[in-house]
């Protein structure tokens, strides 16, 4: 990095002689999991470790804590370290569940409006946001940061945080956008007003937040997109590429490639309708392997037989399912990215995605796949895909477009370093 | 295997274009049941007049025979004639009263029959209608709070 904040380091020299180490504090309500979310706020604070010390802030934990993120930290051969503050602070239940509510209500017909919200709304939102980021004040304050990063455009109380205790310290929003209008509403149009960049992964989030964000929108040079690193581990595709026909009950002996891997995002047995959605395509294909992914079990319906396993663990297990089967179908796909569909489109099987999620660009832009709106559509779309010059050509499509946007992890950080720069030049 | 790119767009709205003709609608109850329902077998004019004269006289009275020798002569061939053949015509007025009430039981029973087909015709045409209708409607946008303005927005 050329530039920025993390190149003019204001504080003491290092203990070694040498220029102090910059120091990035990273605001994110969640660090912790599987949730597209904190996958990509650690992807974004481990790419800073090149030019710094990182320190993460977070409110997930069982008790308050300082431990060292040894992943992100092993990735780097200078010595910078990724530290975690866990505050373990939950925000009242009454309070998230009030707030979830009233952002549903506005989100219906505010979201577009760009009317300012009414202070009396504003402050209900605002209560009980900033009351579990006030423990970190002192600590934040200790740190003297270069730069702070803020995650997740719901943190309204991280954001009074760095409002109140280093406001003249550069700030990077990474909203994480999902599809939820709520982003559009003015209460959280502070945030993106003062933030010196706006960080978003995919083509998807950048439209969604260029429309709907009033201060993006008049000034759209603010918002930088800057993809994603690799989502497979080069170790985890190696094997999925090295095995294309051990994929277990997801293809198989059985029909050489030709079953369906369907995600319902649920457990097997919920009343839900990406479960009735998977059970229609099972019961629509009886000649056809159809494996159905849940959060509890893993069914295959084959030849009107229905076999339930448990759900191998690991991503290598999940990967090869994907890998060996002739499509992917996702029926509740992740809200801010849609990892899964990158995951299968990398291992060049084709997706079949709902036409109302973010998985959709993936299928549409990358040429990977097909979507649908109605029940009717997916059972079209999965017979189709069943010839296989379709999914073939759709894999193939699909494969080059994952390849190019979303394997590597070196041009993501450039991204990500190029951005910080920017911000520093301003 | 051709190698030409496919373009995902074109090739939905062919696939459109081509289910939109084959688009059914569910079969609805068929007209005879509306017929069983209004004319229901327990009201046939032939069973009420079997309900009204399957029991035949088994004995001979004195106004029918009259009176005089005549009639007594006929009333004595009568009871005679009775006496001999009693035990058949009980017997056969059994017979004719359990027909009676079988052909009574039959029309129940096709009664309850044609309630149960137009019934059951019913509910699968209801249930045929939402799932014609699921298979076929789009969903109402934010009905599963997915959808709506920022995803109408990205695509």
């Amino acid at each position: 990095m050329s530039a920025g904040p993390l190149a003019t380091s204001t504080r003491a020299a290092g203990s070694d002689g040498g220029p102090a180490r910059p120091v990035v504090v990273v605001l994110a309500a969640r660090w912790s999991g599987d949730a597209e979310a904190a996958w990509f706020t650690r992807q974004v604070a481990r790419s800073l470790l090149r030019r710094g010390d990182v320190h993460v802030v977070t409110l997930e934990g069982a008790k308050p804590a300082v431990s060292v993120d040894h992943e992100g930290t092993s990735a780097v051969d200078d010595g910078a370290r990724c530290t975690v503050h866990r505050l373990a602070v939950a925000p009242a239940p009454r309070l998230v569940a009030r707030r979830e509510v009233l952002l549903a209500a506005l989100s219906t017909v505010e979201a577009r409006s760009g009317r300012p919200t009414g202070p009396s709304v504003d402050r209900l939102l605002r209560e009980g946001a900033s009351e579990p980021w006030a423990a970190a004040d002192e600590s934040v304050l200790g740190l003297r940061p270069d730069l702070v990063v803020l995650a997740g455009y719901r943190q309204v109380g991280a954001f009074d945080l760095w409002g109140r205790v280093v406001p003249d310290t550069p700030l990077v929003f990474v909203p994480l956008a999902d599809f939820h209008p709520a982003v559009g509403l003015a209460h959280f149009d502070p945030i993106f007003d003062r933030a010196s960049a706006t960080l978003v992964a995919t083509g998807s989030e950048y439209r969604a937040v260029t429309e709907l964000c009033g201060p993006i929108r008049r000034d759209p040079g603010r918002i930088h997109r800057v993809g994603l690193p690799a989502t497979i581990e080069p170790a985890a595709r190696a094997d999925v590429e090295r095995h294309p026909s051990d994929a277990g009950p997801g293809g198989g002996e059985a029909d050489s490639g030709s079953g369906v891997v369907m995600f319902t995002g649920c457990g097997a047995d919920d009343h839900d309708r990406a479960v009735a959605l998977a059970r229609l395509a099972a019961l629509a294909f009886p000649r056809v392997r159809v494996t159905v992914v849940s959060t509890d079990a893993l069914d295959v319906w084959f030849g009107g037989e229905r076999t339930r396993s448990p759900v191998p663990e690991g991503a290598s297990a999940v990967l090869r399912l994907m890998g060996g089967a002739a499509m992917t179908v996702d029926l509740r796909p992740g809200a801010l990215f849609a990892r899964r569909c990158i995951d299968s489109l990398l291992c060049g099987t084709p997706v079949v995605v709902p036409a109302d999620s973010r998985a959709r660009q993936h299928a549409e832009s990358g040429a990977g796949g097909l979507w649908f709106s109605s029940p009717g559509e997916l059972i079209w779309c999965v017979e189709a895909m069943l010839e296989p010059d379709v999914r073939r050509r759709l894999g193939a499509q699909g494969k080059r477009y994952a390849d190019a946007e979303f394997a590597s992890t070196p041009a993501f950080v450039d991204r990500v370093e190029a951005v910080i720069g920017r911000v520093g030049a301003r | 295997m051709s190698q030409e790119g496919l373009d995902p767009r074109e090739f939905l709205e062919r696939l459109q274009g081509e289910h939109r003709t084959l688009r059914w609608a569910p079969l609805p109850p068929a007209p005879a049941t509306q017929r069983w329902r209004e004319h229901p077998m327990t009201g046939e004019e032939s069973l009420h007049y079997l309900h009204d004269h399957w029991a035949l006289p088994d004995h001979v009275s004195g106004t029918e025979t009259g009176g005089g020798v005549r009639g007594r002569i006929a009333g004595l061939a009568g009871r005679l004639t009775y006496r001999a053949l009693g035990r058949y015509l009980h017997e056969e007025r059994e017979l004719l009263a359990h027909m009676v009430r079988m052909n009574d039981a039959l029309a129940r029973r096709c009664d309850e029959l044609a309630r149960a087909v137009a019934d059951r015709q019913v509910a699968d045409a209801e249930n045929q209608a939402f799932l014609a209708a699921w298979l076929q409607a789009e969903p109402p946008p934010g009905s599963r709070g997915e959808s709506g303005p920022v995803a109408e927005a990205v695509h």
